[in-house]
């Protein structure tokens, strides 16, 4: 289902590997009223797929659907980040290219919503700035999400 | 007086002289015969002056052919010092005498025979006899304590050679130094782990040839080396998971690398005793080993439970997620019965969420202590941290949560990962059993009177309390008192049990005071 993009809807970015998951979040997003992109990888998250396929597999389709990802991240509102992701890319991979957009990029709230509670990891996340950082499993889908709601206003 | 005396008066004074003599004295003629003696040689030969006179001289003595000789010399060179014989008493004894004898001459120069004057030299020959048997006897002992000594000598060679070996086959490497520091001896597992030889180690300073640094790569200062600590007689007490003994050994505690002569460097750990005489500190033996492969294997064990616990808790993130979903009518409105299943559901799957977390925690532990990372901890700043993590739920109970600290509290070193567990442990329960808008109470102080030398702090509460019967159980593995699992809140009932395991093998105390109903406080002390 392809949700139209009202002006004044909020536009969250989902990075998130597992299909389940990524579902639950949207869901709960658009219930809330946010329109949904999402990505499993940093490559697919930022678009960089299509420069490295091969011609073969590019379609006039495939490149649309590029297109449009791109112009949604560039007005992204929120992101809810991931760490472990598919790819060698992880989430802080993710947040390096993001911000190397620079401009508005580097404003753009991030939630880091991953099952790894490593005291460490946490630190590097937030040392990038990051908003919040969620132990997916020891937080309800509802908590996360009106964090993000208040954080958007 | 009137000089001129007759010549048998004269005669008559000579033989008088003669007589007068103790020494006995012989004439004796160019044929050997004894021609004339005196009171002397009768006595000290025992034969009878009419006897004596014209026999042989040489018959007189126990070396015959010596006593010719002798009187033989005399007619040659004319006279005769201190030459040695023996005469022999008819009666058997013996003695022993010098002879100094001179050839005698007439009026007009014809030689008539030799004048021969024994002195007697028994007692002196007797003295010397026995000064020569008592050296041979001082010989003999001398002798003898030498073999002792010298059986002595090769027992202790050989218990050093056998300590020596041991030393050098420990399979870790040893070190002795001095009371300054400089290396006495070191072990061949040594030579091998550093790439020293003995002879290039030996009256060096053990801090300056093996460098030793930490993690990060950060070299550790002479003095802080705790060798020298431990030189200085400075007693350092520290965490380790294995000795609670005050008088135990002092663990060097890893991580820490030492580096070897071609720069490398290997994570090891060990052991510093100092060497006591009396109360002294006279040098420090210290031993370690190498321990790549069992970091390795740490690494191994903790990659491998990170991923486990990740990928538990993905699955376990989705059942709770929909659940969630359902529950909130997302998907459509619940009937009761639907409603209460997926409570159930939903209970379930937070259960098994805790549980992960909880077992995380504990192979965290058994992991060994290898993994034990002692640094300077402020506790006040450690409460705070962990107080934010619970923010939430605080702010959900509308819990009234304050934190006291006193001033002056210093740093301390213990494992902070492990002794922000037991931190996060108390004050989670206290949230967890607490009702809404309840009290937390937490204060950190140290040496005050009533402990002296520790860090102390309490979690109080007015929650749920303990009941009587469950509070000795509280601290074993898988415990939860009734009057909580009734209530519905979450818990393993392990927390408590790690905390104690932590607090204690980091020589601390972890106690409380409860009433069910009324609340809880928990005590721990630590020492600074």
């Amino acid at each position: 289902m392809h949700q139209i993009n009202k002006k004044d809807q909020k536009i969250v970015l989902v990075v998130e590997d597992d299909i389940p998951l990524l579902e639950a979040a949207k869901l709960k997003l658009e219930k809330n009223n946010f329109y949904v992109i999402s990505a499993r990888s940093v490559e697919r998250a930022v678009a960089s797929y299509i420069l490295e396929s091969d011609i073969g597999k590019v379609t006039a389709n495939s490149v649309e659907k590029v297109l449009q990802h791109l112009r949604d991240l560039e007005r992204v509102d929120a992101i809810w980040l991931d760490h472990n992701l598919i790819g060698k890319e992880n989430g802080l991979d993710f947040i390096e290219k993001f911000h190397a957009n620079g401009g508005r990029f580097l404003d753009v709230p991030i939630f880091v919503v991953s099952n790894t509670s490593s005291i460490d990891l946490r630190k590097s996340y937030e040392k990038l700035g990051v908003k919040n950082y969620f132990v997916k499993a020891e937080h309800r889908l509802e908590d996360i999400v009106n964090a993000i709601k208040t954080v958007l206003g | 007086m009137n000089m001129q005396l007759s010549k048998d008066e004269e005669s008559k004074y000579t033989r008088s002289l003669i007589e007068a003599s103790l020494d006995p004295l012989f004439t004796i003629s160019i044929e050997g015969k004894i021609t004339d003696v005196n009171k002397g040689s009768i006595k000290v030969t025992g034969v009878a002056r009419e006897k004596i006179i014209g026999s042989d001289f040489s018959d007189y003595f126990t070396d015959p052919e010596m006593a010719c000789a002798g009187y033989k010399k005399v007619f040659e060179d004319g006279s005769v010092i201190d030459y040695p014989l023996t005469i022999k008493h008819s009666n058997g004894n013996l003695t022993h005498v010098l002879y100094n004898a001179s050839i005698y001459k007439s009026e007009q120069g014809r030689v008539l025979g030799v004048f021969a004057a024994a002195r007697d030299i028994t007692a002196k020959k007797q003295l010397e006899n026995q000064l020569e048997e008592f050296a041979l006897l001082q010989d003999q002992k001398i002798t003898n304590r030498t073999l002792e000594l010298a059986q002595k000598v090769k027992e202790l060679s050989e218990a050093k050679a056998k300590d020596e070996a041991i030393l050098l086959s420990l399979g870790d490497a040893l070190v002795v130094v001095d009371k300054v520091g400089k290396i006495e001896f070191v072990n061949k597992a040594f030579e091998e782990l550093l790439g020293w030889t003995q002879e290039e180690v030996l009256g060096k300073y053990m801090v300056e040839i093996i460098p030793r640094e930490d993690e990060a790569g950060l070299e550790v200062p002479f003095v802080e080396r705790i060798l020298s600590e431990v030189l200085v007689g400075k007693r350092i007490t520290t965490s380790t998971v294995e000795s609670k003994d005050p008088n135990a050994p002092i663990v060097i505690l890893p991580p820490y690398y030492y580096i070897r002569k071609n720069k490398t460097r290997f994570p090891a750990t060990g052991f510093i005793n100092p060497i006591l005489l009396g109360n002294k500190v006279i040098g420090a033996v210290e031993t370690f080993r190498d321990i790549t492969k069992e970091k390795e294997l740490d690494k191994a064990k903790s990659d491998f439970i990170s991923l486990a616990a990740h990928q538990l808790r993905t699955p376990l993130s989705a059942v709770s997620w929909y659940t969630e979903m359902l529950l909130s009518g997302d998907a459509g409105e619940l009937n009761e019965t639907q409603k209460k299943y997926f409570e159930q559901i939903y209970s379930g799957s937070n259960r098994m969420v805790e549980m992960v977390k909880s077992f995380l925690n504990v192979s965290l532990l058994d992991i060994g202590s290898t993994t034990i990372r002692i640094e300077n901890t402020n506790i006040p700043d450690l409460f705070k941290n962990v107080i934010d993590e619970q923010q939430q739920n605080i702010n959900e109970k509308q819990i009234d949560l304050t934190l006291e600290v006193a001033e002056n509290i210093p740093m301390i070193y213990v494992d902070k990962k492990r002794i922000r567990m037991v931190l996060q442990n108390l004050v989670s329960n206290a949230i967890k059993y607490i009702h809404k808008k309840g009290k937390i109470r937490i204060t950190v102080n140290a040496s005050n009177e009533k402990y002296p030398g520790m860090m102390f702090f309490s979690v109080q509460d007015n929650g749920f309390g303990i009941p009587e019967q469950s509070k000795d159980k509280i601290f074993t593995k898988f415990f939860r008192a009734e009057n909580v699992t009734e209530r519905s809140t979450d818990g393993t009932g392990l927390g408590m049990y790690l905390a104690k395991n932590i607090i204690e093998s980091s020589r601390g105390k972890i106690w409380f005071d409860s009433t069910e109903d009324v609340g809880s406080t928990f005590y721990v002390t630590l020492p600074l």
